[in-house]
């Protein structure tokens, strides 16, 4: 449309001969850069690239740069939590590479200097809608899994607030409702990412599920895990005590814990969910909420606890709302605080150069006016660097 | 001028519904005085104007065109019009004399105004000769041997021209036939009186001749025109071609180009308004900047989460090549998202028009970055054909190139009682079949609501269905052509509906539609009903 508009200046002169080339190559599917035209190529990985793969030892100069995370480790630490386009650029691409950015960094450097021995501090990532908080989120919660912590990491609690289609009345608690549905598949997911501290953490209490089962003091925390896993109708339950469990024994010291929520302001939210006669449930009701509420309040040591808010996917809050004050309401904020506020931004000239160098690496964009200043200043333009919505332009080209 | 005054005493009430609406009570003043010395002409003549097309292009000519006016009766349409503009400056409050036609319009836009969507619709008051096409003169005499003795050529003004024309090419290429033995020839470039001005269109030519030409004519007559114009000229040949070309304005420039203004900091901006639908912007482009765009205090990105809206936006700076050389603050109200983008976009151009040169100004006009977009939303329309009262939905669909429209009526039987029991005088009701058998009378209780559905068990009474087709052909199916698909499928769909198991298209178009066993009467659907023609 636009960019078939006659011009006002022929612009076939400026083109650069070395993208021509870059153009002439165009190989299916091949993640690593062309071999032949080394000079270029070799410039445009420097910019895009990075060969530091571990998140502890990244720092300013790799600002707008990717790093590599091999499928393996993707499928360890990240059984849930990528958001969805991510996900499938990792399938077409065959890569998982996630940008370095200013906001991660720092929060990267607050964690490597956190005192343990301190109450864990709240970190809240915001910013608007697209501009990269979850996928900011994903680079902490691989850092902390290279380091060795346990990541507790709730991929989205708004999934947690709607759509659900079963709920229990809970068998702890006559007054709160049960999801098993959701608890089940974030048990399994759980078991996935920390395998192997579970078996190392021993549970200091005794449960009993029904008259058959229990679970001794004493006995590791996979046989809870596996309760919730195989009841179904436990599974809240099994989480509340996971939960509980690993508050009360980061504050020793034998593992350090991350709880990494995403779009934390649904635990003080509303919900679309509705008991038989109709009436509104409040999020204290939902079981899941009431025990996730406990594990962001401050009040253990040994770990850190890192949130987003997020307008999409939140229940009745305007679209324009971005900021922790009106997305987490008067009484989530006053919860929360004191928090450290993390701004997510819009790319930097430096991260939108980088982030439209790693799709023409990728041969993403085919679109022959993709390669040239006029295409780049118009993905500007119509984008407005916001990394969501340049994703999403990129993917017609 | 007793003929008009009679045309006209149907129109005095209307007149005086029309003179009702002016509000200024001068005006009213002024025409009831002017009423009476009014001539009724001029009544005549506005009213005629209600009544008259307005001009168009394309079916002037005369051969079309079935009244004829004669000279006299234009003249006198001419007459009266004039007195009528001095009537109507009267009125006005103007000057008789200096009454132009735009005045007029003026006036007569004051005087009624009109609401129509359609401005061709609109009252019009302008001369006769713009408003009654150009007749052709009688072109024989009373012997009824023609004058012109081009005229059995079908087109003779057009070949009387070219006859022209054509002697004045061979008078010009002898002229410098001449020149050149003399050796006075000279290169002398003609290219001057051509630019700036247009060949008339076929249309233009054809009015100007009073007469249809083809295609062809038309390209002859140009390339004989344009080799007239390539030969060195005289003014006599050079008015001659004049007389064919019309004036093109070829930079319109109208609209003024603000200069750029300086705010405190030394930054250079500019203003600019635009309007689109209910939509208006105004936008403050400032010289540098970084290509940020805030509307409403709202970044751009928020405030138009679509694609295309921000694409409308990017249009002006891409095609300037400027994207990312300005930041724009703007305010935008009313209309819709798609509106507010464009009226924003309009203003942003207007703005930007202070930043660049002529020649791009020139280029964005042209590309009509700088046109008001001037689609509004058509005001709605009155139902003009009154909603059909109740019963069975009429079934309309196409089917053999026809439009057949099905209706169910329920009709009773023509000569019987409407219930087979004694009805009393004047109640048209009909015998509930529930009650009664075949045969035997039924007692009809006056009062009772009963009511008869004709159908499968009630075979007196007839399942009229009125089918009424339009247009298109039908065949038989035994002759010559096959029924469409299209076609056997709505007829079809229409046996199944008339509960009929097959159908058969006869000559001359009578569908007959067959029952199944003990069902309702076979149907006939008559050529009365059709308006058929032998397909093709």
């Amino acid at each position: 449309m636009l960019k078939g508009m006659t011009r006002l200046v022929s612009r076939v002169h400026k083109l650069d001969p070395g993208r021509f080339s870059h153009l002439g190559t165009q190989a299916p599917q091949c993640p690593v850069a062309h071999l032949d035209n080394q000079v270029p190529t070799e410039r445009t990985r420097a910019i895009s690239r990075t060969l530091e793969n571990d998140p502890a030892k990244h720092g300013e100069q790799h600002v707008g740069q990717h790093y590599n995370i091999s499928i393996q480790e993707l499928k360890t630490v990240f059984p849930h939590g990528l958001p969805p386009r991510f996900v499938m650029q990792v399938k077409t691409f065959n890569e998982a590479c996630l940008m370095v950015r200013k906001p991660a960094l720092e929060l990267l450097h607050y964690l490597k200097n956190t005192n343990f021995a301190h109450p864990a501090v709240r970190y809240v990532l915001y910013g608007e809608k697209g501009t990269g908080k979850t996928l900011s989120l994903c680079h902490i919660i691989h850092f902390c899994a290279k380091q060795d912590w346990l990541i507790l990491h709730i991929p989205d609690a708004h999934l947690w607030v709607k759509n659900c289609r079963d709920l229990l009345q809970s068998t702890y608690n006559k007054q709160r409702f049960d999801q098993p549905l959701e608890a089940s598949i974030w048990l399994k997911n759980f078991k996935t990412a920390n395998e192997r501290f579970l078996s190392q953490i021993k549970v200091q209490d005794k449960y009993v599920w029904n008259k058959r089962e229990s679970t001794e003091k004493g006995s590791p925390l996979a046989e809870v895990v596996e309760q919730g896993i195989m009841r179904v109708r436990n599974a809240t339950d099994a989480v509340g005590i996971v939960l509980k469990e690993l508050k009360r024994q980061s504050s020793l010291g034998v593992f350090r814990l991350l709880v990494a929520v995403d779009g934390v302001n649904a635990l003080w939210g509303r919900t679309t969910l509705k008991r038989e006669d109709k009436s509104p449930i409040t999020p204290e009701e939902l079981a899941l909420i009431y025990n996730l509420r406990k594990m962001v309040k401050n009040d253990w040591q040994g770990g850190a606890i890192v949130l987003t808010v997020s307008q999409t996917g939140s229940l009745f809050k305007p679209r324009k709302a971005y900021l922790p004050q009106e997305l987490l309401g008067k009484e989530g904020f006053d919860t929360l605080d004191p928090f450290i506020p993390i701004l997510v931004s819009n790319y930097n000239p430096k991260e939108f150069e980088g982030c439209i160098q790693y799709y023409l690496e990728n041969n993403w964009l085919q679109h022959e006016k993709a390669h040239t200043e006029e295409g780049k200043k118009e993905l500007l333009f119509l984008s407005n660097r916001n990394p969501g919505l340049l994703e999403r332009l990129c993917a017609y080209l | 001028m007793a003929a008009p005054s009679v045309s006209c005493g149907a129109a005095v009430p209307y007149r005086l519904f029309l003179a009702g609406r002016v509000s200024f009570a001068r005006e009213q003043g002024l025409w009831k005085a002017a009423a009476s010395g009014l001539q009724t002409g001029t009544r005549c003549q506005i009213l005629r104007l209600k009544h008259s097309p307005a001009v168009t292009t394309t079916k002037n000519v005369a051969a079309l065109r079935r009244e004829s006016y004669t000279v006299d009766f234009i003249k006198k349409q001419i007459e009266e019009f004039n007195i009528g503009k001095r009537h109507l400056a009267n009125m006005m409050g103007e000057d008789p004399e200096t009454f132009t036609q735009e005045d007029v319009d003026r006036a007569i836009t004051y005087l009624f105004p009109s609401g129509l969507f359609e401005k061709r619709a609109r009252p019009i008051m302008k001369h006769p000769e713009e408003i009654f096409p150009k007749q052709r003169a009688v072109q024989w005499g009373e012997d009824g041997r023609p004058f012109h003795f081009l005229f059995y050529t079908g087109k003779q003004s057009y070949y009387s021209l070219m006859h022209e024309a054509y002697g004045k090419v061979l008078h010009a290429e002898e002229r410098q036939d001449q020149l050149r033995a003399k050796g006075l020839f000279s290169e002398k470039s003609k290219s001057k009186d051509l630019i700036g001005s247009r060949w008339l269109i076929k249309e233009e030519l054809e009015e100007m001749l009073v007469e249809k030409l083809s295609d062809q004519d038309y390209a002859q007559f140009i390339r004989l025109l344009e080799r007239l114009s390539a030969l060195p000229c005289d003014a006599a040949e050079e008015e001659f071609v004049g007389r064919f070309r019309r004036t093109v304005t070829v930079q319109s420039k109208k609209h003024l180009i603000e200069p750029l203004q300086y705010d405190e900091q030394g930054m250079a901006f500019s203003t600019g308004q635009g309007k689109r639908k209910t939509a208006n912007a105004e936008a403050v482009v400032y010289g540098h900047g970084s290509g940020k765009i805030e509307i409403n205090g709202v970044d751009y990105l928020l405030y138009f989460p679509v694609t295309q809206d921000r694409e409308q936006l990017m249009f002006p700076f891409h095609f300037l090549d400027r994207l990312g050389k300005h930041d724009v603050t703007c305010t935008v109200s009313g209309g819709g998202r798609s509106s507010q983008a464009g009226a924003i976009r309009l203003a942003m151009s207007r703005a930007l028009c202070s930043f660049i040169t002529e020649d791009e100004v020139e280029w964005m006009r042209q590309a009509g970055l700088l046109t008001t977009d001037p689609r509004v939303r058509e005001p709605r329309r009155e139902r003009i054909y009154p909603k059909r009262k109740g019963g069975a939905p009429r079934q309309i669909f196409w089917g053999l190139g026809a439009r057949w429209e099905v209706e169910r009526t329920k009709i009773p039987p023509q000569g019987q009682q409407s219930c087979r029991a004694e009805a009393e005088p004047g109640c048209g009701r009909w015998a509930d079949n529930q009650d009664e058998e075949l045969g035997s009378p039924a007692t009809h209780r006056p009062g009772r609501d009963h009511r008869c559905y004709p159908g499968a068990d009630d075979s007196s009474v007839d399942t009229r269905l009125q089918i009424r087709a339009r247009g298109g052909g039908l065949t038989c199916l035994g002759c010559t052509g096959r029924l469409t698909s299209s076609g056997n499928r709505h007829l079809l769909w229409a046996a199944r509906s008339l509960d009929a198991e097959t159908w058969h298209v006869s000559i001359g178009g009578t569908v007959h539609f067959h029952p199944r066993q003990g069902a309702g009467p076979s149907l006939t659907v008559t050529a009365s009903h059709l308006r058929t023609q032998q397909a093709s």
